[in-house]
């Protein structure tokens, strides 16, 4: 059980991480209240 | 036993509170190893030997390495520092507190009296090896899976399409090396001489 729990952490920091770069790519910050290009 | 699982665990949890408060970003993260370190010595007091070194090896020694190249990489540990010295004011733990707290009172009422014992069924790699061949074998193509789906899907992520110009020389090896300026190692390439 313990193994499964840490593959799916693994798979799911690889994906969460490969987001916060590209975040930091087109928004040249980390700062969330940044991401605000959506209208409304 | 009892007092190497108390050593082990108060240095999990004092090490999981002083990443919670650091400001500088590095810092929570090497708590946050020491933590898991912490975590993999309670493991191996509980008798899972190889999870206790499964969790060193992967957990504190891959995942969290990630995330100090990543940290490392995007050089954020400066510039937050003063904005977390804005944002995490001692007002703002109350919530999390109180709904933590919560929960370990309930947790120690589930488990008062029941006295675990340290040590008792120690489960060898050799004994997780076939239990993963067999009853678990569907488990392990999955997770296969899903570490194949995470890969490509981190890959996609960070695919960039790179335009670069190059310079095409003849076969001739002294053109090459010419224009790199007498460089043999340079010659292939289109990376600039250096200046002596």
């Amino acid at each position: 059980m313990f193994l499964f729990i840490l593959a799916m952490a693994a798979a799911e920091v690889a994906v969460g991480l490969a987001l916060v770069l590209e975040i930091y790519h087109r928004f040249k910050s980390l700062d969330v209240d940044e991401l605000s290009e959506m209208r409304g | 036993m009892q007092l190497a699982f108390y050593i082990a665990s108060a240095v999990a949890v004092v090490s999981t509170a002083l990443m919670l408060t650091r400001l500088h970003i590095v810092h929570a993260l090497l708590y946050l190893i020491v933590s898991l370190l912490g975590v993999a010595v309670v493991f191996y007091l509980l008798g899972a030997s190889f999870v206790a070194a499964l969790e060193v090896i992967v957990y504190a020694g891959a995942i969290m390495v990630l995330f100090v190249f990543v940290v490392m990489m995007l050089n954020l540990g400066a510039r937050g520092v003063e904005m977390e010295e804005r944002w995490l004011t001692p007002g703002i733990w109350v919530g999390p507190v109180v709904l933590a707290g919560i929960l370990i009172v309930e947790i120690l009422y589930m488990v008062r009296g029941s006295t675990a014992g340290l040590g008792a069924g120690g489960v060898e790699p050799k004994q997780v090896g076939i239990t993963l061949f067999g009853p678990y074998l569907i488990g392990v193509e999955l997770a296969s899976v899903l570490l194949l789906a995470g890969l490509v899907g981190a890959y996609h992520l960070s695919y960039r399409k790179v335009e670069k110009r190059e310079i095409q020389h003849d076969a001739d090896t002294h053109e090459g090396r010419a224009a790199a300026g007498g460089d043999l190692v340079l010659a292939g390439t289109d990376r600039p001489a250096r200046t002596p």
